[in-house]
Formats: C-alpha cells, sequence, structure tokens
C-alpha cells in the first residue's frame, strides 16, 4: 500500500484547510489532501462573500464604517442572535483573532468591493486566491495531494496516528502516517434534496471524526438559504435570487410573505434572519400543497418597474454571477414569468467539538471550519469566512506545535486490515442495492423531515428509514468493479458520511423538544431557556450514539440580553400551526 | 421536461479496462448542462461512467472536459444532441 509519512495532515483544500496548512507547514513537515480540485475545492470559492472582523479593527485597516466598535461588542451580538446556545470561548477566539486574519488577507492580495460595519465585501474566489498566495509566499514543507478521498482516520491506543483514502484516478488505497491531523471538510450540504453547496460536502469530516469517537455538538442547527434556484437544471442550487430583489409567490400567486405578521416580514426583509423566516414561509406553502412541481415556490419580480429593473443589470454586469450567465433567465423575469425556487440546506452551525485550540476530544486530531461545531449556537449571523480562516489558523498552529515533541505512531494492524477488507468486499459483491437509489432516498427524508420545518412524529419517522438505508448501504453492489476512476465507490465512502450526519441530526432535532434559532420545531413552538440553554453532545459507545446534554458555559445573564427576534420567531412558527388548524 | 431525447456519447470504460465510446439516450429538458447529463446517465443509465465535479457554479474548473474536442467545464456547456463527451481526456486519464 503507498504511504505518506508527514508530522501534520490537513483534510480539506477549502479556506480551512489552506490557512491550516500555512499556518502548520511554518514549523512541521505538511500534507494537504483533498478529493476535490485543490486549493478550489469546497464551499470557500462559492462564498458570497463578506469577511467579517470588528468595526475597530477594520477602521485601524482602513475601512471606518463602525470605528468605535470593539470584539466584546461584536461577540456581544453574535451570542444573542445566536439564541445564546454559542460555545462563548470559540466566540471570544473568533472576535479576537478576526481583524490580524483579515489583515493578512487584505498583504495576500484580496480584492474589497465595498464595506459594510463590520465586513468588507470581497468574494470567494478572491479569498481562495490570497489564500493561495499565501501558501506560495514562502519556501515552506508542504506536499499537495489532490483527487483523494479519505476513508476513514487511523487511530491507535486512542490517539489519532493516521489516514488511509482512495485515490480516485489509480483506485490504489493510500495511508497517511501523521503525528497530528486537521479536519477540515465543510458542511454535509449534498445529504439534501436541495442544497447550495459543492458536490464534493459530504460530511466526511463528521462522519469520520465521528466513527473515530470524537464528539460532535449541535448537530441539530441546520441553516436553509430560501430563494435558491431549483430549475432550470444548470442553474439548480444557485443563489442568484438570494441577492436579487423579488417576490414569493405561492402556485396559486399569492405573495404569501404578506400574511405574516408585519414585524415578522419586516425582520425577513431587513436582517440576516431572513433566511430562516422566508425559508420556514416557503416550505409552510410546500407543505400544504400550495407549492410549484418540483417542490419549491416561485420568485417574482413582475413587481418591478422596467426602469429599476433595467438599473439592476448595471450592478450585476451581463447578469453574471460567479460562473454562470443569467442572461436568458433574467429575459424570462423581465417578460413576467416566475421561476421555482426553494430554501436549500446552505450552512451548518453544528459539527464536531473543538475547544478554543481548535482540539477535538481524541488526541492527535483537530478541526476547523464549518466541519466544527458550536461557534455560532442556533443561529449563524457572522461570517463563515472568518470562523475558516481563524480556526484554521490555529488548527494548523497547534497541530504542528503538538508534532513537535512526538515520533510518528505505529498502525493498528487489525483496524487497517478491516478497512481494507470493507473495500474489497465492497469491490467483489454481486447484488445489492445501487447507491444512487440509497442516496436519492437519503436526500428526499433529510429534506421533508429534517429540513425546515420539524416535528416530533417526521423526526422519529425520519430516524426509522434512515436505519434501513443505512443498512442498506453495506449491502450495497457497485455497477462496475474497476478500481481507477470508479465514481459509485467514492459516492459509496461519501453516502455512509451523509447517512450518519443526518441521522445524528435527527436525533438531536428529536431530543431538542422546544425551538430555538434554525432548528424549529411546529410542535413546540416555544423557546425554553431552563431546560434547554444546553448543547447537545453527542458520540459513538459500542456501535451507538449517545446524547449528553452540556450547560452553555456563560456569563452573561439571559433575562438582560433578550433575544430581539424571539417573540417575531416564535409568531411565525405558531402561524404555521394556524394554518394547520385552519385545514381541518 | 419533454418527451424528446437526444443522443449523446461519453467515453467510459469496458469491463476489461479498456476505453469505448458508449451511446446514451438522456431525455431533452431546456437548461440542461452536460454536468446534468452526465449527472442522468450516472444515476439511470449506466453507473460505470466517471467525471469530476465540484462547484457547479463555473468557479473552480474542476469539471473540465473535453467536449466536442474541446475543453469546456461540463457545468458550464448545454447538452446538445449528438455531442461527444470524454470526462478524461489524455490530459487527465493517466494521472
Amino acid at each position: 500500500m503507498q504511504e505518506y509519512q508527514t508530522d501534520v495532515l490537513v483534510i480539506g483544500s477549502g479556506g480551512a484547510g489552506l490557512r491550516a496548512a500555512i499556518a502548520a507547514s511554518e514549523t512541521a513537515s505538511t500534507t494537504i489532501v483533498s478529493k476535490g480540485p485543490l486549493g478550489r475545492s469546497g464551499a470557500t470559492i462559492l462564498a458570497g462573500a463578506d469577511i467579517m472582523a470588528d468595526g475597530g479593527s477594520l477602521a485601524r485597516l482602513g475601512y471606518a464604517d463602525l470605528p468605535q466598535d470593539d470584539p466584546a461588542a461584536w461577540a456581544r451580538d453574535i451570542v444573542i442572535e445566536g439564541f445564546h446556545l454559542n460555545d462563548e470561548n470559540l466566540v471570544a477566539t473568533y472576535v479576537e483573532n478576526a481583524g490580524a486574519r483579515v489583515e493578512e488577507l487584505l498583504a495576500w492580495g484580496m480584492t474589497v468591493r465595498g464595506t459594510e460595519e463590520r465586513a468588507l465585501l470581497t468574494t470567494g474566489m478572491s479569498i481562495c486566491a490570497a489564500l493561495r498566495r499565501g501558501v506560495d509566499e514562502r519556501e515552506r514543507s508542504l506536499a499537495q495531494v489532490d483527487g483523494v478521498t479519505i476513508i476513514d482516520l487511523l487511530v491507535n491506543e486512542g490517539r489519532v496516528v493516521g489516514a488511509v483514502g482512495v485515490d480516485f484516478g489509480s483506485g490504489a488505497l493510500i495511508v497517511f502516517r501523521a503525528k497530528a491531523i486537521v479536519l477540515a471538510t465543510g458542511g454535509w450540504h449534498q445529504a439534501y434534496r436541495f442544497n447550495a453547496g459543492a458536490d464534493e460536502l459530504t460530511g466526511d469530516g463528521q462522519g469520520m471524526a465521528y466513527r473515530a469517537g470524537a464528539e460532535l455538538v449541535d448537530m441539530e442547527m441546520v441553516t436553509f438559504a430560501p430563494n435558491i434556484l431549483l430549475a432550470p437544471p444548470r442553474h439548480s442550487g444557485s443563489l442568484w435570487f438570494y441577492i436579487l430583489p423579488g417576490m414569493l409567490l405561492n402556485a396559486r400567486g399569492d405573495a404569501f410573505m404578506s400574511w405574516e405578521a408585519p414585524e415578522v416580514a419586516k425582520l425577513a426583509a431587513t436582517t440576516e434572519w431572513n433566511k430562516l423566516l422566508c425559508s420556514k414561509a416557503s416550505m409552510r406553502e410546500v407543505k400544504n400543497g400550495r407549492g410549484g412541481p418540483l417542490g419549491g415556490v416561485f420568485f417574482s419580480m413582475h413587481h418591478m418597474p422596467k426602469n429599476l429593473f433595467d438599473a439592476l443589470e448595471n450592478t450585476h454586469p451581463g447578469w453574471r454571477f460567479q460562473g454562470d450567465d443569467f442572461s436568458e433567465l433574467m429575459e424570462r423575469m423581465h417578460a413576467g414569468e416566475a421561476v421555482e425556487v426553494g430554501p436549500a440546506a446552505e450552512y451548518f452551525e453544528g459539527g464536531i467539538r473543538i475547544n478554543a485550540r481548535c482540539e477535538t476530544s481524541i488526541p492527535g486530531l483537530y478541526a476547523a471550519g464549518e466541519c466544527s461545531g458550536g461557534l455560532f449556537g442556533a443561529n449563524r449571523v457572522a461570517a463563515a469566512t472568518t470562523e475558516m480562516v481563524v480556526e484554521g489558523e490555529i488548527a494548523g498552529r497547534e497541530a504542528a506545535a503538538s508534532a513537535a515533541t512526538l515520533e510518528i505512531f505505529p498502525l493498528d494492524g487489525k483496524q487497517m486490515q478491516a478497512i481494507r477488507e470493507a473495500q474489497e468486499d465492497l469491490l467483489a459483491r454481486s447484488t445489492g442495492p445501487s447507491v444512487y437509489e440509497l442516496r436519492r432516498r437519503l436526500r428526499g427524508i433529510a429534506y421533508d423531515k429534517v429540513g425546515v420545518l420539524r416535528t416530533g412524529g417526521d423526526l422519529s419517522e425520519a430516524l426509522t428509514e434512515l436505519k434501513e438505508i443505512e443498512s442498506a448501504l453495506d449491502r450495497v453492489r457497485l455497477t462496475a468493479t474497476r478500481r481507477a476512476c470508479n465514481r459509485e465507490w467514492g459516492e459509496t465512502i461519501e453516502l455512509r458520511n451523509m447517512i450518519q450526519c443526518v441521522c445524528l441530526s435527527a436525533l438531536a432535532a428529536l431530543e431538542r423538544n422546544e425551538s430555538r434559532g434554525v432548528h424549529v420545531r411546529e410542535d413546540r413552538p416555544f423557546v425554553d431557556n431552563c431546560a434547554w440553554r444546553k448543547h447537545l453532545l453527542v458520540r459513538e459507545d459500542d456501535g451507538h450514539p449517545v446524547l449528553v446534554r452540556f450547560p452553555v458555559v456563560s456569563d452573561r445573564p439571559l433575562h438582560k440580553e433578550r433575544i430581539p427576534y424571539e417573540e417575531s420567531i416564535l409568531r411565525a412558527a405558531r402561524t404555521g400551526a394556524l394554518w394547520e388548524d385552519e385545514k381541518e | 421536461m419533454s418527451d424528446m431525447q437526444i443522443t449523446i456519447r461519453i467515453r467510459t470504460w469496458s469491463d476489461d479496462g479498456r476505453r469505448h465510446l458508449g451511446e446514451y439516450l438522456v431525455p431533452e429538458a431546456e437548461g440542461m448542462s452536460v454536468l446534468n447529463a452526465l449527472e442522468y446517465v450516472c444515476e439511470h443509465l449506466d453507473s460505470t461512467i466517471a467525471y469530476r465535479s465540484s462547484c457547479r457554479r463555473g468557479v473552480c474548473g474542476g469539471c473540465a472536459m473535453k467536449i466536442n474536442g474541446k475543453r469546456r467545464l461540463a457545468c458550464e456547456t448545454l447538452i446538445q444532441d449528438g455531442m461527444e463527451i470524454d470526462p478524461f481526456d489524455e490530459e487527465w486519464g493517466e494521472r
């Protein structure tokens, strides 16, 4: 078996992985491995994007929109809007390091298109390019390996000692022996029928960390973004209409956002809560049979006077966004058509539990960026781009520091053999279900029952169905038994991770019998701060998930800092219940 | 989706590991990219084909492949009747 040896192994090459690799390779031999295109994969390159720091730090960099601001004031806002579920040690680390990370990205050539009080407006492409320049800035001991999907972490005597993956091009299994590992693999977007993530975002880091015995946290917290294109197929998943002004209609043509209470409609139009409130209202239409043929609602720009519509093109030249050309679609919008859109999985607040040094609960294992959990509590209102560079830098630096004192550890021969045999069995199996069929089922269950609107009944059903899919996965048959360029093989590895993430998300969502932030239980439309200002931790014990409630550590008095939107958001949740009543 | 179908050819592997061109009938749909067509074939017709894809938005370059002899992005190229697609041309296949 091909073998690499390295001090620090970084898995994933979006923003968190790149920043971790830069930090680790300052002092330690480092290898960065990615299944997607190196330095261009994951969520980073498609980020909106703003990158945030407190206004005071930005003022020192020459962007003085909110000069009197400081990290502590920003932290306070993040925690209040996170429904007081944030890990406040992580929040402190985030706000205190943000300024330095933004400054360094600027030095590496990140472009600034505009400013907001606590943000610089840029693009994900520009952030990626800046980080790649950071990598190239000077000679470093950094090996870069792409096209390799990591199957599992290797653990020996409770410590992470390496990872094993499969090289897509050759089909060979590859072992990476490492003294420390940084997971930077992003979210599990691809587990949902509608999502706004890149193809490689399949929860690999969360899955392999969980199987290795690490604790995960806040897995029930998933942000859905509204107005995501469902058609035409080539634009499916794009955020184009999320950034344009428009009106949401149901299949009957009702402008259903106007049915919300006035303060809810205002929040949905003007605040960061638009994601949750518009997603929720859209799903209510779909669930009540007033959705479109694809399972979404409709986005219209027909209300816009012609001159205002035309003026929009000045701010969106050529109707281009990211690499897509929307001119054909915009002609249809201009002619008064409505196009089907829907809420799509966009960001995962939960993930691998880390402390402020980005250490997981397993010695030698670190996590950074979206695959980690706890920073944003029940709702992310600050930039994930800042999260990835802050945590990436810390994880890389800490991993390198721990590696400096250690030798390469021996592998556990039994674990190696088990992984090899499982893959051989999979390639040799002559009957069994198709991975694509199972993936389709998973995506439907995840979106319909562990999605925007949740009920205890739906979540229980989902868990039963997920169990079936999980056991069917052990019997999957690949159509092609060749090793080289076997796409189905990679999809099978990914599917296992996605099933685990959705299972744990459903389990935590069922256990948390209240509503909080992006977790909306229609059957429990209230925030229960007495019982539930607690994280749900989950880890594997003897093959089964064990949930533990863990109080939020905070010295903030809750009663003085009431979540400003709490009443409005709960009212929106209760409106859904009212509609159900009226139908009967 | 209309009832019309288009024929496309995709370079893939035979059981003995040799490369050959497979021919597939794909339902014609408005605004369907080469990437969408590859996904349709993979999920419904022939799971032995292989290709790479990542961002789906024309940014990362991960789905660059030979389409009618030219190197283009599968996610940004509209599918057409008679297209010939080689997801792994000589630049990529032998890696």
